[in-house]
């Protein structure tokens, strides 16, 4: 059975923007402004930075808007845009992180073995509606690494590709199958802390051989 | 290396639904005899899931002027 793709809402918008009408693209950044600055500000962890990389991007949107042909949604094509544009302030600041490939990236020891482990005491939809969740969510954003940050949020934030987020982060497929892995056990780890109800924590260790 | 630590390396896979099918099986006859890798798996669920289902990042005060501002000076700089 074929997928037929769902019509991108932004089309309409888009098609008028190629021609030259400013105002559909000015609406089309309200539209998405929240998004990328949150994407932005997810990877950077700095409103000023988050700030500067939203502006890039959809400076550069509107100058690439010629030759984008809608062959995928205009949302998506964007999110790319402000992903390279946050990477290159990631890249720009000094003591920073590597973000490219470094020695034990590419195989699967020294995955981060999981410590805390206990069942979540409330459901992931019910802990999104509270206050507190997105200070929570923060400190687990803030306590990753740039490069296993930058991984998480745009795969598993954004929903973008392996081979997307492979390309953005110039790395190969293969490591951004392991980084990402690496990033959700670090994630999974900090969150479990917190959420997690140490009474349903498995008492004994089994050795499966 | 034990049974939990060799297929830890395959979740990346397994919760994208991208691991091929004798491994997915081995996987969850595991995690039916283990409490431990069972819950890990689901954390891993729930901590997407979470991220997932947050609410939007307010935007600082003035976000929107400045950004709109900063498009406007960079096109007619432009021309």
């Amino acid at each position: 059975m074929n997928k037929v793709p769902a019509p991108d809402p932004d089309a309409s918008l888009v098609e008028l923007a190629r021609g030259g009408d400013y105002s559909a693209f000015e609406q089309l950044v309200t539209r998405h402004s929240q998004r990328i600055y949150g994407l932005a500000v997810s990877i950077l962890r700095n409103r000023e930075d988050a700030e500067e990389a939203s502006q890039k991007a959809f400076i550069s949107a509107l100058e690439h808007l010629p030759s984008f042909r809608g062959e995928s949604p205009f949302g998506g094509w964007l999110s790319r845009i402000a992903a390279n544009a946050a990477l290159e302030i990631l890249r720009q600041r000094k003591h920073h992180l590597e973000l490219s490939d470094t020695p034990g990236d590419g195989g699967d020891e020294g995955l981060p073995k999981p410590v805390f482990v206990a069942d979540w005491s409330h459901d992931p939809s019910e802990l999104a509606e509270q206050v507190e969740t997105r200070a929570i969510l923060d400190r687990a954003l803030d306590s990753l690494d740039a490069k296993y940050r930058a991984i998480f949020v745009l795969r598993d934030v954004e929903g973008m590709s392996t081979g997307e987020t492979a390309k953005i982060l110039e790395i190969s497929v293969a490591n951004a199958k392991v980084r990402l892995l690496r990033a959700r056990l670090l994630m999974r780890e900090k969150l479990t802390e917190i959420f997690g109800d140490p009474a349903t924590r498995p008492i004994h260790e089994h050795h499966h051989d | 290396m034990s049974k939990c630590e060799k297929l830890l390396g395959s979740l990346g896979d397994y919760l994208d639904g991208e691991l091929e099918a004798t491994l997915c099986a081995e996987i969850e006859a595991h995690m039916k005899g283990c409490d431990k890798c069972r819950l890990v798996v689901d954390n891993l669920k729930k901590t997407v899931k979470l991220f997932k289902s947050g609410k939007p990042v307010p935007l600082p005060a003035g976000f929107s002027d400045r950004l709109h501002r900063a498009i406007k000076e960079k096109r007619t700089g432009a021309r």
